[in-house]
């Protein structure tokens, strides 16, 4: 602003030395813009004499200062950088043929050490694609899949039985332990722990070596960079080992399966059998009730026909006589009579 | 002023190059003095490369020149990433992201998922300060927290009950990391969208949720049955206790009435018992002996009737 206001005053005094000034002030401004540089927030600067890094890097972020053209300003980033590995195909403790892509953050801590060993970022990926290809294959080739996999032991905590009721019905009374876990995690070995109650595997621990190992390599370069961290972005099966696996999701879930239905017919049966109980005594309860009643009346008849047969016997017994002639004499009766049967009496008239 | 004066003075084409140029710098400053944030927006002025300022919504003004620079940054949108799978606008089928949707459980066996996160750029200073490049941090930090959170549990939980939980895992940890990382990014949401079994297991997949089914079938069916026959069966208890009282009500009533009746004759036969006895002896037999086929009188004197019996028999 200043440098154009004084070519304006300047050319309104005299004409005739404008070509000198504005020459003047072009120089003035070229030199002043070389004096100067503008460093962002995110950014740091190393500066450079004659290929000699001069003083500590430039971390302050605004306007500063250089020695004009002598010096070059050299601006790296300061922020979190992201290495982006190339999917590596590694080979686990036992043996399983795995596809690990990971990623990691990196951060240039000393530019000026950056400056000498680097120079640039793009060099700098090259080199963490050499160190942490190396670090992700040697520490997952010192675990098992499932140490590398896994964080914890919570698959085998898991409360099968919550699982199965959830799946199935919710008022469910079913006993759990006779279904096959072996998908839930039943089977899968535990991480190994140490006495402090620290995991000895598991993904966090192969991380945290990855990240130690790459670490040290990285130490050993002197490159003023730090690794601030490292992400598995993905982790699969090789495509050999694929048709495996599947084979064997397919009979762990046919398993499940078989176990849903028995446990559906056990609680089937189980309530066909609540209904017999509850049939069985339904109907045995009205029979006792029924025949009690029956046993009363009956009683209490043979009471009521006593008193009144109890007041003549011997008439009661003439008249009984008398009605079972009426029911057992029938056609193909014959009867016997004595002489002296009032019968007979009738019979000679 | 002055400029304009001398402008007319055409003679000295220096001076009209300058007033050209300096009108030409007015302008462009002009451009270059004022600033627009959208309302979904912030702006970090930075000033020779440092940030002085965060400006809200507006218009506002900045030093000229490139001397105060503006970043605006789309903090109050809700930005959405994919994972998995993309926005299916292009038709790319899923299975074009395996590498991305495909995870190793902990059981060791697979499934396909995919997912998105909702986040918004919460603060715009660690944003555009503390990353170099934020939404590929994210990205990978997703992928990283969803491998881990399914990698620590079965495949069988994974594909049925699992997924709220699951989503609220990842989200915590998502955000963790995203404030370890200083991203100035704040996650909504973590949502799944899908949650398949691979191609080559979805038929014994389907078959387990029919085995569900099946299984709650099994217990319906014989619920429906007991719910049939139970209130049936109290039912028929009832008519039998019922029908057992209107057996004692009979009883009763035909035990007195008979009893009454006995009384009754025997009250009437006293009075006259011998003619009585005869008659009722004889009224009786009258009325059976048209029906008897043969009548054998037999001698008291005699001894027994079996000799007669035999002779019939054989006669027989």
């Amino acid at each position: 602003m200043k440098d154009f206001q004084a070519i304006n005053k300047i050319n309104g005094k005299a004409g005739a030395v404008g070509v000198n000034v504005l020459v003047l002030v072009a120089a003035v401004g070229f030199i002043g813009f070389n004096a100067l540089f503008a460093l962002n927030e995110w950014e740091q600067a190393v500066v450079v004499q004659f290929g000699d890094i001069k003083g500590d890097p430039v971390t302050q972020a605004g306007l500063h200062f250089k020695v004009p053209f002598i010096q070059q300003v050299q601006i790296y980033d300061k922020r979190l950088m992201r290495w982006d590995g190339p999917e590596t195909t590694t080979i686990t403790k036992d043996r399983k043929t795995i596809l690990v892509n990971v990623t990691a953050r990196w951060q240039i801590k000393d530019a000026k050490a950056f400056r000498q060993t680097v120079g640039s970022p793009e060099r700098m990926t090259t080199i963490l694609n050499g160190i942490l290809q190396g670090a992700v294959r040697d520490e997952i080739a010192r675990y098992d899949l499932y140490e590398v996999v896994r964080s914890s032991n919570r698959i085998l905590e898991m409360d099968s039985e919550e699982l199965i009721t959830s799946l199935v019905d919710e008022d469910a009374d079913v006993d759990a332990e006779d279904m096959d876990l072996t998908t839930l995690g039943g089977s899968t070995p535990a991480l190994s722990v140490d006495r402090q109650g620290q995991f000895q595997a598991g993904r966090p621990v192969v991380l945290a070596g990855i990240l130690e190992e790459g670490r040290a390599r990285l130490g050993q370069t002197g490159t003023g960079v730090e690794l601030e961290d490292i992400l598995i972005k993905q982790l699969n099966y090789s495509s050999a080992i694929e048709a495996n696996v599947y084979a064997q999701m397919n009979a762990e879930l046919q398993k499940i399966s078989a176990g849903f239905r028995s446990i559906g017919r056990q609680r089937a049966e189980q309530r066909l059998g609540e209904m017999e109980r509850e049939l069985a005594t339904i109907q045995s309860q009205a029979i006792e009730a029924s025949e009690r009643i029956r046993g009363e009346a009956e009683a209490e008849a043979i009471n009521i026909y006593a008193d009144a047969y109890n007041r003549d016997p011997e008439f009661y017994q003439f008249l009984r006589t008398l009605q079972a002639y009426e029911t057992t004499l029938s056609k193909n009766t014959a009867l016997i009579i004595g002489t002296d049967s009032p019968l007979y009496e009738l019979l000679k008239r | 002023m002055q400029i304009e004066v001398e402008g007319k003075v055409i003679e000295v084409p220096i001076k009209t190059f300058a007033t050209i140029l300096v009108a030409a710098l007015v302008v462009l400053s002009a451009f270059t003095l004022f600033y627009q944030v959208a309302p979904e927006e912030e702006g970090l002025v930075l000033r020779f490369g440092r940030h002085v300022k965060t400006a809200e919504p507006g218009l506002h003004f900045k030093l000229p020149f490139g001397i105060d620079r503006v970043i605006k940054v789309p903090t109050r949108i809700l930005a959405v990433e994919s994972f998995g799978y993309r926005d299916n606008r292009t038709g790319t089928p899923v299975s074009a992201y395996r590498e991305e949707n495909s995870m190793l459980t902990g059981d060791l066996n697979m499934v396909l998922v995919g997912w998105d996160v909702q986040f918004s750029r919460v603060n715009p200073k660690d944003f555009i300060f503390n990353v170099q490049d934020p939404i590929n941090t994210l990205r990978d930090i997703s992928q990283s927290v969803m491998r881990e959170v399914t990698g620590d549990r079965a495949s069988i939980l994974i594909l049925t009950v699992g997924r709220s939980e699951i989503q609220q895992q990842v989200r915590e940890r998502l955000q963790r990391q995203c404030d370890q990382f200083r991203m100035g990014i704040h996650i909504n949401e973590v949502n799944l969208l899908f949650v398949d079994p691979p191609g080559a297991v979805v038929d014994a997949f389907n078959d387990l949720n029919k085995a569900e089914q099946d299984a709650v079938r099994f217990f319906e069916e014989a619920s429906k049955q007991y719910q049939e026959r139970v209130p049936r069966a109290k039912g028929e208890a009832q008519r039998v206790i019922l029908e057992a009282e209107g057996f004692r009500q009979r009883r009763m009533n035909v035990a007195r009435g008979e009893s009454q009746r006995f009384v009754d004759m025997m009250t009437a036969y006293k009075q006259s018992p011998d003619v009585t006895r005869k008659r009722l002896y004889l009224e009786t037999m009258e009325r059976q002996l048209p029906g008897i086929k043969e009548v054998v009188v037999v001698d008291e004197a005699l001894q027994g009737v079996l000799p007669l019996m035999n002779v019939r028999g054989g006669a027989l």
